[in-house]
């Protein structure tokens, strides 16, 4: 029993799909722009930068290995500096991929169909993200596996009580099962590209990822018992990544990270950043491809409804963190907030409350919700907001600590921000190569949409 | 309202006001025999019931603003919870007028924690303490009144465009909840123990009025779903959708539960861990693990199964035990405030939920039989076309 048989929406936004497309038009029109070779100049262009910049990450990874952490500006108290800011932000990111992929299916959603394929991508590039960053922190990457448990001739284990070793936990499992997740819902789709390939590396090539899917009807119920289970699965690792990512900062004692309010908070400003990357790339790439008609404007509307809700929590999250700084009657919890407020970084703070607080307040009207070039602009605004945040939050709360003399300023160097930049190039570039061989949006689940609309307009008639 | 429907809530009402008359009247010689026992239970089960109030505002505005097909069903009973909260005004005052009694920062600071409770003295005062009561308590009857005045004269003329104003004033509705139930929940809970804090303590509030009022919900939705016309109406499908909430809030009591548990005992730091301390005594570990496995585990376990949800029977029991240990669980975050280290008990734990519980429902089941108990004429819920 659906939604629709009940509940009639009352808003004007259309539907979720053009009304013109059939079964065989939205497969032909989605596997075209990886079968059908002809790619707009913007693509190139893209294609271009993004690869210059991986050329950056691989040049900073290279003088890093050889030189050490010392190339970039953290010091003592700031030990943390641009690599776990960043490691945050690209984990974040990734967490519209998983909610769009598995609670809003739990949920049954129709409007994620459009969009979920392209977003589970977005979070897998993400986390390949993300990681790099604590393991290049290490100072000695090549002795990543030491974070790992294993039985070893000198006895020794890594230390279970420091969330530091949850992540490793938390993060490998996410990244595995969003890849899990990713690919088996891309096998359909595959095996469909493999039927519409007409050159015969690109047959050779679907139809050893598509595993020999044939669509009979035993493919299809253990397809959709599996898909479920890993919807189920991927769920609690929406909430769980992320509160393990702020357990992190939580678990210490130092005031501006030892907050009760940290886990939720992270997980909605996570959410939050998500949806800002998702229309960050969806609007310009429906615009290149002409997709308007399959992520309609009701997507759009959506989508930002989603992140202003989130970004609402996330600015409760300020609050009550500026509330309880004070409530505490904490001196020093009272001095870190002031100086979050007012101290050297204070311009970055209110940046912040500028770019996560004020600005999405204009997604409370319609008119900016549904026009994608206002979308596009805040969501980028979005993105600098959340970036901005992870930055005043680990910045700001350790460089004056409870010692005066300790206390230190922090500037990023030209190799903190090359790697930061490498890596936005490292993801682009993976975006670039995804659009170009692979279905952005999943074929058979928008076709699945086009069988319900119909069948729900027979029934009407 | 059809009579079937009508004279069950009745019966309802009669239970419920024998339990205020005799509750009330056991409260009385609570007052005077045991002064102490009578405030701390009190405040509980204010609180509690409070919270059933306060969570059906907060589930009504999510209704409005996300359409569900599940909020149809409840839609009448959060409306006439909602219409309580002037009974709630009445049952605050005798927290107000003790409230010297109660809360240990409004008389004068001693013992090894004063100069942290005087530093937060802007804002535990007792005048603002004073005005921001009133202002909660007018915000919320001003945003009752709105949600549940237009509801009902939809009702009567049918105006699809009301579901637009309800929408549009439920969003920034809910962000006004939020921050008032947090605001209330650090003044009338969180500083009886003065010189502790938790940012994650306003959150907690609200997932648990989330829980209460869901659970609550059901309970009565599987008791009239056998009368007309809620009988032609309440599929499945409908305790499917509520259970699945109550899940998920269950699931989210015990994420935020857990994560400030161990931020505090990671930290481990002289200003927060007795919080902890004074929940882990003699008898309260028990209590400690009694929630964590049946206000968590078992009801999780059970719940993960769709069956569980769609069976109006099971999905009831489910939602009476979530119903009692929702009040467990206050009881373990307030009473230990009042007596630390051990669990205390006192006839009137038991009696005082009966007492305020039996005013409460008494005046809901009035408000609750008054009006139908479907919406008339919301365009996106046609009754006719449901009952085919």
């Amino acid at each position: 029993m659906s939604e629709h048989e009940n509940i009639k929406p009352v808003d004007d936004l259309g539907p979720l799909i053009g009304p013109d497309y059939t079964y065989s038009s939205v497969g032909d029109k989605v596997s075209s722009i990886a079968l059908g070779g002809r790619h707009p100049l913007p693509w190139f262009v893209v294609l271009g930068f993004a690869g210059l910049l991986v050329g950056l990450l691989f040049f900073s990874i290279t003088f890093l290995i050889a030189k050490g952490v010392g190339l970039w500006g953290i010091n003592i108290p700031v030990g943390w500096g641009l690599a776990i800011i960043n490691f945050v932000w690209w984990i974040g990111i990734g967490h519209a991929g998983t909610l769009i992929s598995a609670i809003l299916f739990l949920f049954k959603q129709d409007w994620r169909t459009s969009i979920n394929r392209f977003a589970e991508a977005m979070t897998l590039f993400a986390v390949a993200c993300a990681g790099m960053f604590p393991l290049l922190h290490l100072g000695r990457p090549w002795l990543f596996y030491w974070i790992m448990p294993y039985p070893n001739t000198m006895k020794m284990w890594p230390q279970f009580r420091s969330p530091l070793v949850w992540d490793v936990f938390a993060i490998s499992t996410y990244a595995l099962v969003s890849l899990m997740f990713w690919y088996t819902g891309l096998v359909p789709d595959l095996a469909s590209m493999r039927d519409k390939a007409t050159r015969k590396v690109q047959k050779i090539a679907y139809g050893i990822f598509a595993m020999g899917w044939r669509g009979s009807a035993r493919h299809w119920h253990r397809y959709e018992i599996a898909y479920l289970l890993l919807a189920g699965l991927s769920t609690p690792l929406v909430l769980s990544v992320h509160s393990i990512v702020s357990l992190d900062f939580a678990v210490s004692v130092l005031p501006g990270w030892h907050a009760t309010i940290f886990p939720p908070y992270f997980v909605a400003g996570a959410i939050f950043s998500g949806f800002g990357m998702v229309c960050t790339l969806m609007i310009p790439i429906r615009k290149l491809y002409g997709l308007e008609d399959i992520i309609t404007t009701r997507h759009l509307n959506t989508m930002a409804k989603i992140m202003l809700a989130t970004g609402l929590m996330v600015v409760y999250g300020y609050s009550m963190e500026a509330f309880f700084a004070f409530y505490s009657g904490n001196g020093f919890e009272r001095f870190m907030m002031h100086n979050r407020m007012t101290g050297p970084y204070g311009f970055f703070y209110w940046m912040l409350i500028f770019c996560n607080g004020l600005s999405i307040q204009l997604l409370w009207f319609r008119k900016v919700r549904t026009t994608p070039l206002m979308l596009w602009i805040l969501s980028i605004v979005v993105n600098i907001g959340m970036w901005l945040e992870r930055f005043v939050i680990v910045v700001t709360s350790l460089h004056r600590d409870f010692l005066p003399s300790s206390w230190d300023i922090y500037v990023p160097t030209f190799w903190d921000w090359a790697l930061y930049v490498g890596t936005i190039g490292f993801f682009l570039f993976n975006i670039v190569i995804f659009v170009r061989w692979l279905p952005i949006i999943s074929i058979f689940e928008v076709k699945e949409l086009i069988h319900k609309n119909k069948h729900a307009r027979r029934s009407h008639e | 309202m059809s009579a079937g429907i009508q004279n069950a809530i009745y019966r309802i009402r009669k239970i419920a006001l024998a339990a205020a008359v005799l509750g009330t009247a056991a409260a009385l010689v609570g007052f005077f025999s045991a002064r102490e026992d009578f405030y701390r239970t009190y405040l509980i089960s204010f609180l509690f019931w409070w919270g059933i109030s306060l969570g059906s505002l907060a589930l009504i505005m999510i209704h409005h603003v996300a359409a569900g097909r599940w909020g149809f069903a409840v839609r009448r009973i959060c409306e006439a919870a909602i219409r309580t909260l002037p009974v709630m005004i009445v049952l605050f005052l005798p927290i107000y007028l003790s409230r010297y009694n109660i809360y240990g920062w409004l008389g004068h600071s001693e013992g090894p924690h004063h100069e942290v409770v005087d530093a937060k003295r802007l804002y535990l005062n007792d005048g603002f303490f004073t005005v921001r009561a009133i202002g909660y308590f007018v915000i919320w009857l001003l945003m009752g009144r709105f949600l549940v005045g237009r509801s009902y004269r939809q009702d009567e003329n049918g105006d699809p465009s009301i579901n637009r104003g309800l929408a549009r004033l439920s969003a920034p509705g809910l962000i006004v909840y939020m921050l008032t139930v947090t605001f209330a929940s650090v003044d009338w809970a969180m500083s009886l123990e003065p010189e502790w804090f938790s940012s994650m303590y306003g959150i907690l509030f609200v997932a648990g009025q989330a829980l209460s009022v869901l659970a609550f919900s059901i309970i009565l939705l599987t008791r009239l779903r056998r009368e007309e016309p809620l009988a032609g109406i309440l599929k499945p499908v409908y305790f499917h959708d509520l259970g699945n909430l109550m899940f998920a809030f269950t699931v989210f009591w015990a994420y935020i539960t857990f994560s400030q548990y161990i931020i505090i005992w990671a930290g481990n730091l002289p200003e927060e861990i007795p919080w902890f301390m004074n929940r882990s005594g003699r008898g309260l570990v028990g209590v400690a693990v009694f929630l964590t496995v049946f206000h968590f585990a078992v009801p999780f376990l059970i719940m993960l199964s769709r069956l569980s949800k769609q069976r109006a029977h099971i999905i009831r029991v489910m939602a009476i035990w979530m119903f009692a240990v929702r009040f467990v669980d206050l009881y373990w975050i307030i009473s230990p405030a009042f007596n630390p280290k051990s669990l205390h008990l006192h006839w009137l734990d038991f009696v005082m939920p009966f007492a305020v519980g039996g005013i409460w429902m008494t005046v809901f089941c009035t408000l609750l039989a008054k009006r139908p108990i479907l919406p008339q004429h919301d365009p996106r819920f046609p009754l006719r076309q449901q009952e085919k």
